[in-house]
């Protein structure tokens, strides 16, 4: 079993988006760690960006977030199923939340599963990320 | 199959995958307690649909619901046995899979809030079950009562899910 927890940001060669069925490299959250997965190499993630997606995305800045070419965004509207044998050859984790970053993705992920009126996902996140914070 | 049998199989399937072959009845009934407990907490409802009761009995909450879902399952798709465990003095009534479950009717977010429960307290000892158990709303409205009535169980007394408090976060959502 692999250590990621949620809040931490990986490094992915082959980034899987389970909408488009594509692959690409990418950073990306993690969202709910593999421990209460299904699967022992399955991690759920948002994926991390260059554009500013969506208005539920949160922006990581390149001064604070080393691991980051340019300013990036973790994208809230869209997760993903991924497989830990996909992440690249970087140490891993490359980075993680800072204390204001996951005050205020928190705040945004729990509006957003909210409306998608998926009670018990909301609460799974909910519970799992209250554990890493206190 | 009805949502209570089905849980029962999946939560013995993933307690297999961290390691316990079978789980005693009495972690079977305060695991499925404590689920129904964050499910209130968490969403404000019942994970069963208010179709199983829990009441008071010498040990903490027990349910003839999960009695009865038991006798149903225990053909085909479970293995009731008695065996001696290392943090009890005597032997325990266990509960084990018959087969690999292969399928399962509960919804993904619903299974994963199951592995999340047992994340948090497969690995616990019977006794920091028992105290986590005791430690929750129902029981400690339940333990006020029998102090208040000076009696030392009320045996067979229905839990009360209702005095559950709403988690902070879920609050805020629901008032914003």
């Amino acid at each position: 079993m692999n250590n990621y927890k949620a809040l931490d940001i990986l490094h992915f060669e082959k980034y899987y988006f389970t909408d488009t069925n594509k692959y690409a490299r990418h950073f990306a959250l993690v969202l709910l760690p593999s421990a209460i997965m299904n699967y022992q190499h399955n991690l759920l993630c948002f994926v991390i960006t260059s554009k500013q997606e969506t208005n539920y995305s949160l922006k990581l800045e390149k001064e604070k977030y080393r691991c980051f070419f340019g300013d990036s965004y973790a994208c809230f509207r869209r997760r993903d199923i991924e497989d830990i044998n996909d992440l690249s050859n970087k140490k891993q984790p490359v980075g993680a939340l800072s204390k204001y970053g996951v005050k205020r993705a928190f705040n945004i992920i729990k509006g957003v599963l909210y409306g998608a009126g998926d009670l018990y996902m909301m609460a799974t996140v909910i519970r799992e990320w209250k554990k890493i914070r206190s | 199959m009805n949502k209570l049998e089905q849980t029962i199989l999946y939560l013995l399937a993933r307690a297999k995958e961290k390691g316990k072959n079978n789980l005693s009845k009495f972690e079977l009934f305060k695991l499925l307690y404590l689920l129904e407990i964050e499910s209130y907490k968490f969403t404000g409802k019942s994970f069963f649909n208010s179709s199983i009761s829990f009441v008071r009995d010498k040990n903490g909450p027990i349910s003839i619901d999960v009695y009865n879902a038991l006798n149903l399952l225990k053909n085909e798709y479970i293995n009731l046995t008695e065996e001696k465990k290392e943090d009890y003095e005597f032997s325990r009534h266990c509960i084990s899979l018959k087969n690999k479950l292969n399928k399962t009717n509960l919804a993904e977010s619903e299974k994963l809030f199951i592995d999340s429960i047992v994340e948090s307290y497969i690995s616990l000892p019977i006794k920091e079950l028992k105290s986590i158990v005791y430690a929750t709303e129902p029981m400690e409205k339940m333990l006020e009562a029998e102090k208040k009535k000076k009696v030392k169980v009320l045996k067979g007394e229905k839990l009360d899910f209702n005095c559950i408090t709403l988690d902070e976060d879920v609050l805020d959502l629901i008032a914003a």
